[in-house]
């Protein structure tokens, strides 16, 4: 296209200034509509698609009836419970063979020494009496089983190991072999060793645990990628090898998790120690049992298989075995329905704005008809006026998508935020954009071919 | 130059059908001065559109230079156009976009010559028209015979082999038609052909040759004596 033609375009455009707004502002509110529905689309998609694959929803969890309500699924009726199982029970997920990994992850919680603690009262001296595995029975009478590290006990029982080692806070504070947290409490799970493998989880510094750590007597910790930034309050170039003063005992990190994205890269993790006592192995014994299951086709029928042995093994209805793909599927089914809706919406506007676009198009180029016969008499070919055409609706197009995906990210923000997605993805939201771009482009030049195709003679008649 | 072979040209409104061309013949040689009259709807004006591929004939053959361009593709159709064919137009047919200047550098741009050059031209062939002081102004600004001598030197453009013009001093003052009508007889004497239509006898006795159609027929075809002068 020639210098001049263009020139003849950028003032038309200039000249109706308010009409080309108009068109960008249409292009700019369909394309950011639609943007932020297949934004949302892509995005539900993805993140169904993760949930389904989740190790969590492939876990069918057995637990005892007095212990339903640490379930994160609904439970239709509680009777007293008489049965207790124990890591011993995994053995179920051996018998049955679409079980692939046995486990338990149970939720547990240290109370560290801080030093705002310590003001309120932190033993100086101590009795002389070897930590405990577990907690003491005498506290935990009351408590919850999952609550195996008591408060800050009355008597000083168990701080006698942490008091011989330090006089004050002001020792650990000012050593750097101590990790000096600004939290009370930190929340965690005690696992066996095939959570690891269930999950995929690896330690990103340090290491897990080996066999031995599920037995021993030693207190080593592993932390989520967050909470071990979190506690490296000295920031450190690696917390493995520091210590943690809680107030039953003094915790060695030995490993931190790799970033997970779930709820474990805020947690600690430490083994669950095969409790030989068969006092506390009835009183605190594990109320979790986990079972993975790989393919998701079987977790129904697994489910069942597991209900069976657990029948078999207490009697009926002494367990609660759940199923949490279902709750799952309940998600992502809600998530598509919504996101489709939003999305037939969003490309209603977006067809609307287009057909508009097109026909406010059309009659410019309409008005233009007298210019194409004279620009066909003075040399120019179908293409170039066909150019003309294309570029105005390219100018139109592209600056109406970049105002519509600054416009569509609030938007997918809102309602992704409100589907709980997670973040927004910039990825999704371009392509989005491309789409819906190339549709309205697509739109804008159609009207042009007609103006195109007719004779200069017959163009140059109409008034203009 | 040009040879019309049997050319028909059919308007189909619909129910109505308008024969505006019936089997014209002609021949128009290089340096020709030639007027084509005949009263309104007589179909001059289609003939000199075909003649100019604005519009493309129902039947018949059109020769250019002994080529038949009938079926040659839009592109290069254009090109003949553009390089070889000179328009002037009764409504003289500028953009109000563009200033005189640009409006006269457009068709250099088609013909692919440089921004510099196209505006050295331009301003040369503005002051050939004598609008050297007019070459900022926008058509609406001019008067119609400045407007139609804008057009001329933008018909000039890329030294047309051929000028067509439709009724060039139609809506212009006789003194102005004047200026249009010599403009026109000196490009002929430095051997442009020329082809215009008009409704003036005394300007079509001007011309070499004069044509006249009625009822899409050629009704006679003269050479005239004071032609030329």
């Amino acid at each position: 296209m020639s210098n001049e033609t263009s020139l003849i375009m950028k003032r038309r455009f200039m000249g109706r200034i308010l009409e080309s707004g108009l068109l960008i502002i249409a292009v700019a509110l369909g394309v950011g509509a639609a943007a932020s529905g297949l934004s949302l689309m892509f995005h539900t998609k993805e993140y169904s698609q993760n949930l389904l694959n989740s190790a969590e929803y492939k876990e069918i969890v057995v637990t005892t009836r007095a212990n339903v309500e640490d379930m994160t699924y609904p439970v239709v009726e509680k009777t007293p419970n008489t049965t207790t199982l124990t890591t011993a029970d995994l053995k179920a997920g051996e018998i049955i063979d679409e079980v692939l990994y046995s486990y338990v992850v149970s939720s547990s919680h240290i109370r560290l020494v801080t030093e705002e603690s310590t003001n309120m009262g932190f033993p100086r001296e101590g009795g002389a009496n070897p930590p405990q595995e577990n907690a003491n029975p005498e506290n935990s009478n009351g408590s919850s089983s999952n609550e195996m590290q008591p408060g800050p006990p009355e008597g000083g029982d168990n701080m006698g190991q942490i008091s011989e080692m330090l006089e004050t806070f002001e020792d650990i504070k000012e050593n750097p072999d101590y990790l000096v947290p600004e939290v009370e409490e930190i929340e965690g799970v005690e696992v066996t060793a095939q959570f690891f493998d269930a999950w995929g989880i690896n330690a990103q510094d340090g290491s897990l645990f080996t066999s031995s750590d599920y037995t021993g007597s030693s207190n080593i910790i592993v932390l989520g990628s967050e909470m071990a930034k979190t506690l490296n309050t000295g920031n450190y170039n690696s917390v493995i090898g520091k210590k943690i003063v809680a107030w039953d005992k003094v915790y060695k990190v030995v490993g931190v998790l790799e970033e997970t994205g779930s709820k474990y890269d805020n947690y600690y993790v430490t083994p669950k120690k095969e409790v030989s006592n068969s006092f506390f192995m009835r009183r605190f014994g594990d109320t979790q049992l986990r079972f993975y299951v790989d393919n998701v086709n079987q977790l129904d029928t697994t489910a069942t298989q597991l209900s069976d042995w657990f029948t078999t093994q207490y009697g009926e209805g002494q367990v609660e075995i759940s199923n949490p793909r279902e709750e799952a599927s309940k998600v992502v089914s809600r998530n598509n329905g919504i996101s489709f809706l939003i999305l037939f919406l969003s490309l209603a506007g977006l067809f609307i704005a287009s057909v508009n676009v097109s026909n406010i198009l059309m009659s410019r180029s309409l008005r233009m008809k007298k210019h194409v016969g004279i620009l066909k008499a003075l040399g120019a070919s179908k293409k170039n006026i066909l150019m003309i055409f294309v570029k105005e609706a390219l100018l139109i197009t592209s600056i109406g998508s970049v105002l519509g995906t600054f416009l569509a990210l609030p938007l997918s923000i809102t309602m992704e935020e409100s589907l709980g997605l997670g973040d927004v993805s910039w990825v999704y939201i371009i392509i989005g954009v491309f789409m819906s771009s190339i549709l309205t482009l697509i739109f804008s030049v159609l009207p042009a071919r007609q103006s195109v195709d007719i004779e200069a003679a017959e163009a140059m008649r109409s008034a203009g | 130059m040009i040879t019309l072979k049997n050319i028909n040209k059919l308007y189909d409104l619909g129910e109505v059908k308008v024969n505006a061309l019936k089997g014209i013949d002609l021949t128009i040689n290089r340096g020709d001065y030639v007027s084509i009259m005949g009263p309104s709807g007589s179909g001059k004006s289609t003939l000199m559109h075909i003649m100019g591929i604005l519009d493309t004939p129902t039947s018949g053959q059109y020769l250019l230079e002994d080529y038949d361009i009938t079926s040659l593709p839009d592109r290069e159709l254009a090109r003949i156009r553009n390089k070889h064919f000179g328009f002037i137009f009764q409504s003289f047919n500028l953009f109000p976009e563009l200033s005189a200047l640009e409006n006269v550098m457009l068709p250099l741009g088609y013909a692919g010559v440089t921004y510099s050059k196209r505006k050295d031209r331009a301003k040369e062939l503005l002051a050939e028209v004598g609008l050297g002081h007019r070459m900022q102004h926008l058509p609406t600004m001019m008067s119609g015979g400045e407007q139609q001598r804008v057009a001329v030197a933008r018909a000039l453009a890329n030294d047309p082999d051929l000028i067509i013009a439709d009724e060039p001093t139609g809506n212009l003052p006789s003194d102005k038609g004047h200026e249009i009508m010599d403009i026109l007889e000196k490009l002929n004497n430095k051997g442009v052909t020329v082809v215009m239509v008009t409704h003036n006898p005394e300007q079509g006795m001007r011309a070499k040759r004069t044509i006249n159609i009625k009822d899409g027929l050629l009704h006679s075809d003269e050479l005239n004596s004071k032609g030329g002068v």
